[in-house]
């Protein structure tokens, strides 16, 4: 530009005068398109859909995590929605270490009359997020979810969604109350990792339940082997009462005769709560319970969440007093030197002042059609082909909701290593937009969909 | 009982569409003040930061001691919040230019504000950022950030006899960037900064009080120069002078500095008494 100076000069006070005083978002009436420029962060958002978010809170009332409640929760042990048909066999695993998966978190998300996929019996709706606690299962799997093979891939992040009508067999009709218990009861779920259906049996004991061999191996060196034979030798010395007991109920006894009959035993006792909707895990390598708060994403007046930079209105009242006082002290040409950041900077940049307004969201739910995650990195993102079709009715997938890694920070992940310690720049979860059921006669059961892992770029 | 769920979907709270009604209990705590503005003490600003990166978390934690750590292992800095963390209240920042640019469209020009920031806490540490957006305010909180995220180290010697503080580059540096070439050259006291303008902005910032520049190339039509001055700063930490000779003791990386206790095998851990379980 020729007159850059001039014009420079000319235009600054005017427009400055504009831009101080109002805040309101100027109109853009420009037909163009936005490609053509270097425009990664987009000011203008024309992003009218909503995004809700979630904020982790401790767990104040222990009654609301249970099934019947619908509670949405990270870590501890999943509350199915169908206790029943809980998944199983190889849909529990990670697809590359074959170790059964830990519960991330779970979501109970209805769709409203309004959304996509909507459909009059589809009551209650919630999701489920397993990943593989190893971080080199994480990285494999980087791989895997690019894989559009027909058969389904290996990964270590799954995600299952569940859905019932209001009439069902698992819940009333009507809105819980604070000491229900669900009409009916679960299947007995690994007493070491409460999450997936216990498929064998101690076989000393005949108390313990596992899910898979793993589990029971890390049961027995985690201080079942001393439990076990104890229960044992008492079960052979109190035949006939212990019998009777451990017959009629075999959960509820569990603590009290146990407590009495085992009196050093230096082993966490918990009894399965089946019947009241929770279930109890011993295992201390699952993620810590909180619960997880509904919000909503206000319009960030960010801002002066920077403690030590003075307020921008005061920099730009110095820099034009300055100005006043000793004329212009750079030109134009002198600043053409100084180059921007490039692309994938910006990017980053414009992701951390999307999330300013809530810094300790862990969670961004938009289901809208057309609604696209908040990506992190440049790279690493999906492209259309790359979402593959549900599996269940082959109708294309939309955009749910992601996982920031905020997650990992309130979660206490040990970061020690960087090899072993979970990290992940954002996982987004893409469900049927259907929302189609299981099979065609009952709601029941649990559908596979599909999750998308970036990794933190280093 | 309440009837809390409409006919469309769901109980309670949830996400999506089901119903938010109830987060008025729950979900206010201390979220309904956020709009009240910010008047909160520093600490206050501090422990909302929720790290992002690996890095961020280990930072937050602990376990980086200082910022010179981060730089002598060349760990990407992706968080200014890092910056704030080590650098605190001495990091002074400053706008260097508000210029307006603009682009032509169909229906007129349109007008976006660059914003140049420099911060630096005039001992040691100076970055610079450059921020475009729609408007000044906005344009001028996105640089400050960049800037911080852009910081780097300054090492200072002295040019002849080493009394008082440091007050010059510690020897000739050169720095290069495309077809531009900057050689620092320590100056006596009282010499003051013999530079460009905004190279001289820089300096300033970065603590040093004398020092004569020289630059070579089309330094007004590439640019870059900034970018070279750059280079050259961070190029006197890689000069080796008789007073860096002794040895340097290699330490490890802050992800690798903890990996020592985990060197027993780590997957099942093995409790036969309690007493041995390792506690961290």
């Amino acid at each position: 530009m020729a007159d850059d100076r001039n014009s420079a000069v000319h235009l600054s006070a005017e427009v400055f005068a504009m831009s101080l005083g109002d805040d309101s978002e100027r109109e853009d009436f420009e037909l163009g398109s936005d490609g053509v420029e270097e425009d990664v962060e987009d000011d203008s958002d024309d992003e009218e859909l909503m995004v809700t978010l979630g904020f982790v809170q401790a767990v104040e009332e222990p009654w609301k995590m249970a099934r019947q409640h619908f509670p949405c929760k990270i870590g501890g042990t999943p509350a199915w929605l169908d206790p029943i048909n809980i998944p199983e066999g190889d849909n529990t695993q990670c697809g590359i270490c074959d170790n059964p998966l830990g519960f991330l978190m779970q979501v109970y998300a209805p769709i409203g009359i309004d959304d996509v996929g909507y459909r009059e019996e589809v009551f209650h709706r919630s999701l489920f997020l397993f990943v593989c606690p190893n971080m080199a299962c994480l990285q494999q799997d980087q791989h895997h979810q690019l894989k559009k093979s027909p058969e389904r891939p290996c990964r270590s992040v799954k995600v299952f969604r569940s859905q019932l009508p209001r009439t069902n067999r698992f819940y009333d009709y009507d809105p819980p109350s604070r000491d229900s218990s669900p009409a009916t009861e679960a299947v007995p779920v690994c007493t070491w990792c409460g999450a997936w259906k216990a498929t064998s049996v101690c076989g000393g004991c005949k108390q313990a339940r596992y899910c898979s061999r793993v589990h029971q191996l890390a049961h027995w060196r985690g201080g079942h082997d001393s439990f076990c034979r104890v229960v044992q030798a008492e079960l052979a010395s109190n035949k006939q009462e212990s019998e009777l007991k451990f017959v009629q109920n075999p959960e509820n006894s569990t603590t009290d005769a146990v407590r009495t009959m085992v009196q050093g035993v230096i082993t966490r006792v918990t009894d399965t709560l089946l019947k009241s909707g929770i279930a109890n895990a011993i295992s201390d390598k699952i993620w810590p319970e909180v619960e997880l708060i509904v919000g909503e994403e206000e319009d960030s007046m960010p801002s002066d969440a920077i403690n030590t930079s003075r307020n921008p209105q005061q920099l730009l009242q110095d820099y034009e007093i300055r100005r006043e006082n000793n004329g212009e002290e750079f030109t134009a040409t002198d600043m053409e030197d100084v180059e921007e950041s490039s692309r994938e900077q910006q990017n980053w940049a414009a992701f951390q002042a999307r999330l300013a307004g809530a810094p300790d969201q862990v969670l961004r739910y938009c289901r809208a059609q057309g609604a696209k995650p908040l990506w992190p990195s440049l790279e690493g993102q999906p492209k259309q082909s790359d979402i593959t079709p549900c599996f269940n009715c082959g109708g294309p997938r939309i955009f749910e909701f992601q996982l920031l890694p905020q997650l990992l920070y309130f979660l206490q992940v040990q970061n020690e290593t960087d090899n072993d310690s979970l990290d992940w720049a954002t996982i987004a979860v893409y469900s049927c937009a259907a929302s189609c059921n299981k099979s065609d006669s009952t709601c029941e059961g649990y559908v596979e969909e599909f999750a998308w892992v970036q990794l933190a770029v280093s | 009982m309440a009837e809390r769920g409409g006919e469309r979907g769901g109980f309670g709270r949830g996400f999506g569409r089901g119903d938010r009604g109830d987060r008025g209990g729950r979900g206010d705590r201390g979220r309904g003040d956020r709009r009240g503005g910010r008047r909160g003490a520093k600490r206050d600003e501090e422990e909302k930061w929720v790290p992002v990166t690996k890095l961020g978390r280990l930072v937050k934690e602990g376990k980086i001691k200082s910022l010179e750590q981060i730089y002598l292992f060349s760990l990407p800095i992706k968080e200014h919040q890092i910056v704030e963390f080590f650098l605190g209240s001495a990091l002074k920042d400053e706008v260097m230019k508000i210029m307006p640019v603009q682009k032509q469209t169909r229906a007129g020009q349109r007008t976006r504000f660059k914003a140049f920031v420099v911060v630096g806490d005039n001992n040691g540490h100076v970055g610079l950022g450059v921020k475009c957006s729609k408007e000044v305010a906005t344009a001028i909180r996105g640089a400050i950030i960049l800037a911080k995220l852009s910081v780097i180290p300054v090492r200072r010697g002295y040019w002849g006899n080493k009394i008082g503080k440091p007050h010059t580059v510690p020897c000739k540096v050169t720095g290069k960037c495309g077809s531009v070439t900057v050689r620092l050259v320590p100056a006596p006291r009282g010499s003051g900064i013999v530079a460009a303008r905004v190279p001289k902005k820089v300096l300033q910032f970065a603590g040093i009080e004398d020092v004569f520049t020289s630059s070579r190339g089309s330094t007004k039509t590439l640019g870059n120069f900034v970018k070279a001055t750059f280079e050259c700063l961070l190029k006197t930490y890689g000069f080796l002078t008789p007073d860096l000779w002794r040895e340097t003791r290699f330490s490890k990386s802050p992800f690798q500095e903890f990996t020592d206790f985990l060197a027993k095998p780590h997957k099942i851990s093995v409790v036969e008494d309690v007493e041995k379980t390792p506690v961290y």
